[in-house]
């Protein structure tokens, strides 16, 4: 008697061995105007198999979410692929697009094979999609700063206020891009004009004009992205006083190389909510001239070799903190290195508004604060200003 | 032809290797991020993040018709940053990606 239940133990137990030797997964699919679910059977060793008896009773499929109960395919096809091996089509009228499906496969000597959660990709979960912070965001911020029908053809257009100086700024920036090549010519068009509102010398007005001409070429080398890029700014500026307007031209021309180091931050940047991108490093060398052109003028004194590191720190999918750190060594100051410091704080709109097909043009809510000395002039700046900006770049 | 369980494999390793090729994530942390969850985040979470500009977008677009042998511009048309990867994947496949390959 004992014998006899060792048996049917093994009996039992090599049964359910047997049966958890074959599995499968599936797919569903569109083709040729209707909904299909692929079925790939395994068997212990990995290979594709097919079950013998592939009846089309053998089949139930259920939609998922739904309390009815499953239904038959109406046709089960064995395809041989050339490549993946052979596979179990199976086909019905009932089977509807955006939609998930278990389908139970119940064979008399191996058992039932159930195959889970066989979606279609552009199903959405009930529940699914933004988080409650991203859904804020997306729902009630963006759409407050969104203007339907407007045309975005500026690179940047903004009104900023000076606290620590009185004043008010109004400027304009055209900088459209093109690429010849594999070479980026930017051409560059700015026009701002400055209102200082002080007491003790009530209403003074300046204004700016540049114009320039960067290119640059860029290639990756394994996981860096390398750049070289020159640029070419001339600037005039205009103060307008009692005695008379007093203008200040300068130009410059810089030439300078980058790396780019994202990739250094894969670790980093294993969660969406916090991304560390546009983090690189330039070195360069600008000669520049104040005042009338000179060619007099020794050389020495008018280049200005620098470093540039940036980051860009993004985070809650609609927030950006850009940070950049430009130190000069310009050898008409006999103090020494210089520096100019910009951090940004952007409210990105980008992918809340409607895409523009081949654009990156889009408009950023902005906080920015710059502060030391850079070119041309070298003078000391400071401000705070808030704008509402259309930039390609976090810069 | 092959089968689209093959397909969708072989789509979702090159969306995985065209997007993190040119951008800060590794392909092993694109799929688990962006690719492989139940929910995944959409195109647009990925793109403002870890793209920096719209030239490294159009690298990465130009990577994939290479790899899926569709005109560069109907993979930039099936592009959206309000879908998801596996969507856009998908999209590559209903219209025809891979199938000029001699087998």
């Amino acid at each position: 008697m004992r014998r006899l239940a060792v048996a049917i133990f093994l009996l039992v137990a090599s049964s359910a061995a047997c049966r958890a030797q074959i599995s499968a997964e599936g797919v569903f699919f569109f083709d040729r105007g209707h909904y299909w679910i692929e079925l790939a059977f395994r068997d212990a060793a990995g290979r594709d198999t097919i079950p013998p008896d592939l009846a089309v009773r053998r089949f139930e499929i259920t939609r998922l979410g739904e309390l009815s109960g499953g239904f038959r395919p109406s046709k089960v096809e064995v395809v041989s692929r050339e490549k993946g091996g052979p596979v179990v089509i199976l086909a019905s009228g009932r089977l509807e697009g955006r939609s998930c499906y278990r389908v139970k496969y119940t064979s008399a000597d191996s058992g039932a094979i159930v195959v889970d959660s066989i979606c279609d990709p552009f199903f959405a979960p009930p529940g699914g999609g933004d988080c409650g912070g991203k859904a804020f965001f997306r729902n009630y911020v963006a759409p407050a700063f969104q203007k339907e029908g407007d045309s975005y053809n500026l690179n940047q257009l903004k009104y900023e206020y000076d606290v620590s100086l009185e004043k008010s700024a109004t400027s304009i920036v055209l900088a459209p891009r093109f690429k010849i090549s594999g070479l980026e010519l930017e051409p560059l068009f700015e026009q701002s004009m400055v209102v200082y509102e002080l007491e003790r010398t009530g209403k003074t007005q300046s204004s700016k004009r540049s114009f320039g001409l960067g290119a640059s070429m860029a290639a990756w080398v394994e996981d860096l992205r390398l750049s070289l890029s020159m640029s070419y700014r001339d600037d005039r500026s205009v103060l307008g006083t009692a005695a008379g307007d007093s203008v200040i031209p300068t130009r410059s021309f810089t030439v300078e190389g980058r790396v780019r180091l994202d990739n250094l931050f894969d670790r980093a940047n294993l969660y969406c909510v916090s991304v560390f991108k546009g983090v690189d490093i330039g070195a360069g060398c600008a000669w520049y001239q104040t005042g009338r052109f000179d060619w007099s003028t020794s050389a020495s004194d008018k280049t200005a070799p620098y470093v540039n590191l940036r980051a860009t720190w993004t985070f809650l999918y609609g927030f950006q903190l850009s940070y950049s750190l430009q130190t000069f060594w310009p050898s008409v100051l006999a103090r020494g290195p210089t520096d100019f410091q910009s951090v940004r704080f952007r409210l990105l709109l980008r992918d809340a508004l409607p895409a523009q097909a081949g654009k990156s043009y889009h408009p950023d809510l902005e906080l920015a604060y710059d502060t030391g000395k850079r070119l041309p002039l070298f003078a000391k700046e400071e401000k705070v200003s808030i704008g509402f900006t259309f930039g390609l770049y976090p810069w | 032809m092959s089968s689209w369980l093959a397909l969708r494999k072989r789509m979702r390793l090159d969306i995985a290797k065209a997007f993190s090729a040119r951008s800060g994530a590794s392909a092993r942390d694109f799929l688990l991020v962006f690719y492989d969850p139940p929910v995944p985040p959409l195109i647009g979470d990925f793109d403002s993040q870890y793209i920096s500009d719209e030239a490294v977008l159009q690298e990465i677009l130009s990577a994939m018709s290479e790899t899926t042998g569709l005109k560069p511009s109907l993979v930039r048309s099936y592009f959206s940053r309000t879908e998801t990867f596996a969507q856009f994947g998908e999209h590559l496949l209903r219209a025809g990606a891979y199938s000029k390959e001699k087998t």
